[in-house]
């Protein structure tokens, strides 16, 4: 199996070849029909206007027959739109989306054992006059719990060529392949089936399944009973509990170490490069902005690649569908459902890979509503600026009844955040994202045992589209930060000085310091100066760069000890000359603006390549740092207040 | 125990256990009405109400061979008998 990268392109066949379009409902498994034909070389795109996509991939040409592009479409109950993405997915059928051809055939992958109720799509896409072939998943399970089908006899009642497929085995993908390379052949119904009225449709749909010898399930499902537990009241609550909590213990024990390997790799690296690179200038260049920035890209890597694997076994053994249930109830309130709880905790590890993980989200807006809300989830950067200011702030040894003061403070501080989550999509559900909604519908899918062949395709596109799309934007985010915090780089001024004091003279020269300067004004009110500015400004690199730009500058002051040299800062201009930087209500301000303020290079770009435009980071990035102000100075007149 | 409802009920208002039958789909959105029918709600379609949601809501019916949860707002427009 190749594995070789297209360049964004429209088509993945060569121009002329046919297209053929998978159409089918969520948990038939259609996806892993479409992993099974396509192999490893799939490229997703987005339909313009929306933030839904569709995957593309080719079946190789062989025996004789060319190749054949196949577009995975996204799962849908009928082809009547709903919403506005659905109304591309229809005019993209109908051919009527500029730029995309409409496919050429239609295969429908169809769920053996919710037949009956398939027969509406099957009999919907046959209507739309295009060769159709039915592609049966999950007849192992119709059979093994009492039901039965003929295959045969079904494409023979349809008129068209029905192919049974095991998708967990790949049982029948060599034989759909061979049908699907031979579409021109495949027979169509003498008379398209009834969609127009229910009633017929109805009868039509009782004669075919009885000329198939259908007979549905009979014993009763296992999941009935697995779902008494996981859906109780007590004992569903405390499963969903243990399941979130090992959810995150995972990606905390796991992504963690695996993150400090890479930082670790890619900092003696740096050394490497700037111990063996003459000029400063370059060394620093290459060992700071470029292998720094490449290690601030990679350092990703683990936690998106592990949080789509837990999201996928999750998924595919049908859990995700019980916790979005648990959870709908509490989701209703800020207009989405369940579905965007997962995503939002998810993006208390990291938004990054939360923000992602909207894309199983079946309505562009509810997607939008989540991703422009993710953000604020406490994400784990935040955490040593955090823990930094709250040790600042707070004495250590300060209880408040029996706990400890810090942690009541840092508990506080993720609360504020997950909140502000909900608030934030709530308003945005209600303002900017106003309509475009789906009504809630959710199927429970029987729990199954997830393939390693889906989870793993779901991994490989998520970081693939990771590396591909938004790392550039990153790298090229951090190579401009450098810039601006190492030049002008004096050489003049600081050739006397030992490295310490050089750096914190370039940094208090740069241009970031003029930047600082210039955006002191607005954020006087809230106690920050000039410095803490450029702090951050450093930190939309990674929010955690605050604590390390800080501690450049207090070292500087104070080489000894930096930590009480933060606490000794005073502010070096202005009205408040000599007075105190880090008072209590400028912490409390500092803290609260970090909550809210949206400082990070890789959410934004994530934002704009998830949302397919400019036009959503921005107003996250505006509408995040307007809230962050105004937070910020209410904290602070607060803090004030109380003494 | 399934009982049987009084006539012209709402899958809304199914208790849980409670069967019943689609009689058919109340005045709404023409695509809203495709939806459901896709989904299996079609007239003369067993449904059984099988459990609430822990905050009750959605709720869980079986309709035909497929596990559904539906909210309200859904299952309001329902009519069974």
């Amino acid at each position: 199996m190749s594995a070789t990268c297209h360049d964004a392109g429209a088509a993945s066949a060569p121009a002329g070849a046919a297209e053929i379009a998978l159409v089918g409902a969520p948990n038939v498994g259609k996806s892993s029909v479409f992993n099974h034909l396509t192999g490893l070389r799939v490229k997703t795109a987005n339909y313009p206007g929306v933030t839904v996509t569709r995957s593309s991939g080719r079946i190789e040409a062989r025996g004789g027959m060319p190749s054949v592009g196949v577009t995975d479409l996204p799962g849908t109950y009928g082809l009547t739109p709903l919403s506005p993405d659905e109304q591309v997915v229809a005019d993209h059928l109908a051919g009527r989306l500029p730029g995309a051809p409409p496919p050429d055939a239609l295969v429908l992958v169809v769920d053996a054992t919710t037949l009956r109720r398939s027969m509406s799509l099957v009999a919907q896409a046959a209507a739309k006059g295009l060769p159709c072939a039915v592609a049966l998943t999950m007849t192992d399970e119709l059979r093994s719990a009492g039901g039965d089908v003929d295959a045969v006899e079904l494409g023979r009642a349809l008129g068209m060529p029905v192919v049974e497929v095991v998708g967990h085995r790949g049982r029948g993908v060599p034989a759909l392949r061979d049908a699907i390379l031979a579409w021109r052949t495949w027979e169509r119904p003498v008379l398209p089936p009834p969609v127009d009225d229910d009633d017929e449709l109805a009868a039509w749909t009782t004669s075919v399944l009885g000329a198939a010898g259908y007979r549905a399930a009979t014993l009763p499902r296992r999941s009935r009973g697995i779902d008494r537990v996981l859906l109780h009241p007590l004992g569903g609550l405390l499963a969903f509990l243990v399941v979130m909590a090992v959810f995150f213990q995972t990606i905390f024990a796991v992504a963690a170490p695996l993150q400090g390997l890479v930082e670790g790799a890619f900092s003696r690296l740096s050394d490497a490069a700037s111990a063996a690179i003459g000029p400063p200038l370059v060394a620093d260049f290459v060992s700071t902005a470029l292998i720094g920035g490449v290690g601030g890209v990679l350092v990703f890597l683990p936690q998106i690649a592990l949080l789509f694997v837990l999201l996928a076994l999750l998924e595919g053994s049908g859990y995700l569908a019980r916790a979005a249930v648990l959870m709908d109830r509490v989701m209703a309130v800020t207009g989405l459902d369940g579905r965007a709880f997962v995503s939002m905790l998810s993006s208390v590890a990291c938004a990054v890979p939360g923000i992602m993980s909207t894309r199983t989200m079946p309505s562009s807006r509810d997607r939008l509503a989540t991703m422009l809300s993710a953000p604020l989830m406490p994400c784990s950067a935040r955490l040593p600026v955090y823990l930094l200011l709250v040790g600042m702030l707070v004495p250590s040894g300060a209880t408040w009844g029996p706990f400890g003061a810090q942690g009541l403070v840092l508990f506080g501080l993720y609360l504020l955040g997950g909140l502000s989550t909900l608030v934030a999509a709530a308003v945005l559900t209600k303002t900017a994202l106003r309509g475009g909604g789906l009504p809630f519908y959710l199927e429970l899918p029987p729990y199954r045992v997830p393939s390693w062949r889906t989870v793993l395709h779901a991994v490989g596109g998520a970081v693939g589209t990771f590396l591909r799309k938004m790392a550039t934007v990153i790298l090229a985010a951090s190579v401009v930060l450098w810039a601006l915090l190492s030049f002008p780089s004096r050489p003049a001024e600081t050739a006397g000085m030992d490295p310490a004091d050089a750096s914190a003279y370039v940094l208090d020269h740069s241009w970031a310091a003029s930047l600082g300067h210039a955006v002191q004004p607005v954020f006087e009110p809230l106690g920050f100066d000039w410095r803490i500015d450029v702090g951050l400004l450093g930190s939309m690199a990674a929010r955690e760069v605050f604590v390390s730009t800080m501690g450049q500058v207090a070292t500087a002051e104070n080489p000894d000890s930096p930590s009480t040299a933060l606490q000794e800062l005073t502010w070096t201009e202005g009205p408040r000359a000599g007075q105190p930087l880090f008072t209590a209500p400028t912490i409390a301000a500092l803290l609260v603006f970090f909550v809210y303020a949206l400082q990070c290079f890789a959410t934004i770009a994530v934002l704009r390549r998830e949302s397919n435009s400019w036009r959503w980071p921005a107003l996250a990035f505006t509408y995040m740092g307007v809230l962050a102000w105004v937070m910020a100075w209410a904290a602070r007149s607060l803090v004030g207040v109380l003494g | 125990m399934a009982r049987r409802n009084a006539p012209a009920d709402r899958l809304a208002r199914l208790r849980t256990g409670d069967a019943a039958t689609v009689a058919e789909i109340c005045e709404c959105d023409p695509a809203v009405r495709c939806r459901l029918r896709d989904l299996g709600i079609t007239a003369g379609a067993p449904v059984v109400c099988v459990r609430r949601a822990p905050f009750g809501s959605p709720v869980v019916y079986r309709i035909g061979e497929s596990d559904l949860c539906l909210r309200s707002d859904l299952a309001e427009l329902v009519v069974v008998r």
